[in-house]
């Protein structure tokens, strides 16, 4: 990354307030400034990396440049009451989806947390619950820059969700109280979840936005190496629950998201380079590719034909293979887009 | 010579304006035009020329188009409006009073 590429990224992390439309024609418009500019100080002599530094330089310090153009483009403005709506609707939404049916704790894929997962693994499974609602989050516009503090009211909605919802549907209050009980202690570990990944997206940002140059290197590797620990729970709550039909559900429920949160990340925040999201993506498709061979030849070696496999686990090897192809497809665009751009001539 | 960053302030909308008048612009464009015809005098902070054009677009004074350019990158044109003319000529009717009424402050040979 050039100091140009760094100086419109710190820029960017300041926008979140403005919609991605005009936060992006801004990033494109200072970009063409601070190249002309850049050309002009290599005109004078300077060497490229100092003539892109001082460019940089010379536009101004990126949080206040970033808090003006805020103010002057009010027409562009995301509405925070909006935002802040939808985010609700989405996490009360995604709750009551998981706690409709009749036997809602017993028989959905979070069966896992309570029989099959040890004690450590139940703030990773929550987390896995938490992945769930960020791409919707994402997209909402909520979850990123100064609005983080979303995640840190998750555990507390679905908390709501699992005891109060189930409650009020079946008029049974015994619900709440059973619920409670299994749930109650460990509302603190998803809470601490939530703030751990919370923290991490702060700690991302702010590395990939500091001065040092030093700690802009290392805001790659923690991003990826975050990244990493959410797939490898997820695999390892996946090992754990092996012994269970949930298994696939959990593949699924894990995958997509895992994938679309990148895109979405992508999207909004463009601070990892193509080539870190290409391998995650990569990463995906493997999973999803592995998903589908272990699901069959798991009922291969039970003796069961291909037709029958088909017949009862076709919805979720739909999952996996849609899994799969979206991560081939981000693994493919974002790998794309690392290979070199054709050079202009001058300015 | 000194310079007062205020009174720049106050004038640089006066200026933009002034210069879309003669000719379509960008941003960098302005701020090298502001300096040459000034002869280095006006040397506008980079970062903030942008805020300015942006909320100078808002109120429907300037409109903005980004043009291909051969062989370079797009750059955002920014364009007088009409709405933008009539702010121009009440700036400048505005400028020229208050100049006309300070000379004659100072060239007044009893204060």
């Amino acid at each position: 990354m050039s100091e140009i590429d760094i100086y419109l990224a710190q820029l960017r992390s300041h926008l979140t307030d403005l919609d991605d439309r005009r936060a992006d024609e801004i990033i494109a418009e200072a970009r063409t400034h601070l190249e002309s500019r850049a050309a002009q100080f290599e005109a004078t002599g300077m060497s490229h990396d100092q003539a892109t530094t001082e460019a940089a330089r010379t536009f101004g310090d990126p949080s206040q440049v970033a808090q003006d153009l805020v103010q002057g483009n009010t027409r562009h403005r995301r509405p925070v009451a909006l935002r802040t709506v939808v985010a609700l609707a989405i996490t009360l939404g995604a709750a009551f989806a998981l706690t409709s049916t009749p036997d809602c704790w017993e028989s959905p894929s979070l069966h896992f947390i309570a029989d099959h997962t040890g004690l450590a693994l139940r703030p990773a499974a929550f987390l896995l619950v938490l992945i769930q609602l960020l791409p919707a989050a994402y997209l909402a516009g909520v979850v990123g820059g100064r609005r983080l503090w979303w995640l840190a009211g998750a555990p507390a909605a679905f908390w709501i969700g699992f005891c109060w919802i189930p409650s009020l549907i079946h008029g049974n209050f015994q619900w709440y109280h059973r619920l409670s009980e299994q749930i109650l202690w460990t509302l603190a570990l998803p809470g601490l979840a939530g703030f751990v990944l919370t923290g991490t997206g702060w700690l991302g940002a702010r590395l990939a936005a500091s001065r040092l140059r030093l700690l802009r290197r290392a805001a790659q590797p923690v991003t990826a190496i975050c990244a990493a620990y959410v797939l490898s729970v997820g695999l390892v709550a996946l090992g754990r629950a092996l012994d269970s039909f949930e298994v696939l559900s959990l593949g699924g429920a894990v995958a997509v998201p895992v994938a679309l949160i990148f895109v979405a990340a992508a999207r909004h925040e463009r601070r990892l380079d193509p080539r870190t999201f290409a391998i995650l993506f990569a990463g995906v498709a493997a999973a999803g590719i592995l998903l589908v061979a272990v699901v069959a030849l798991f009922f291969l070696d039970m003796g069961i034909s291909l037709g029958v496999i088909g017949q009862y686990t076709g919805p979720w090897l739909a999952v996996a293979a849609v899994t799969s192809a979206l991560g081939l497809l981000g693994a493919l665009i974002y790998w794309r887009r690392t290979q070199p751009e054709p050079t202009h001539g001058g300015r | 010579m000194q310079r007062d960053t205020q009174l720049l302030k106050g004038t640089v909308r006066l200026l933009i304006l002034r210069l879309l008048d003669r000719e379509p612009m960008y941003g960098y464009q302005m701020i090298q035009h502001l300096k040459d015809r000034s002869e280095g005098y006006f040397q506008l902070g980079e970062g903030a020329l942008y805020p300015l054009l942006h909320e100078m677009e808002e109120h429907r004074f300037l409109r903005a188009q980004w043009r291909d350019q051969e062989g370079r990158p797009k750059r955002r044109y920014y364009h007088l409006t009409a709405k933008g003319k009539k702010e121009l000529a009440r700036r400048r009717e505005t400028w020229q009073g208050f100049t006309r009424a300070v000379d004659l402050v100072l060239e007044a040979s009893h204060v």
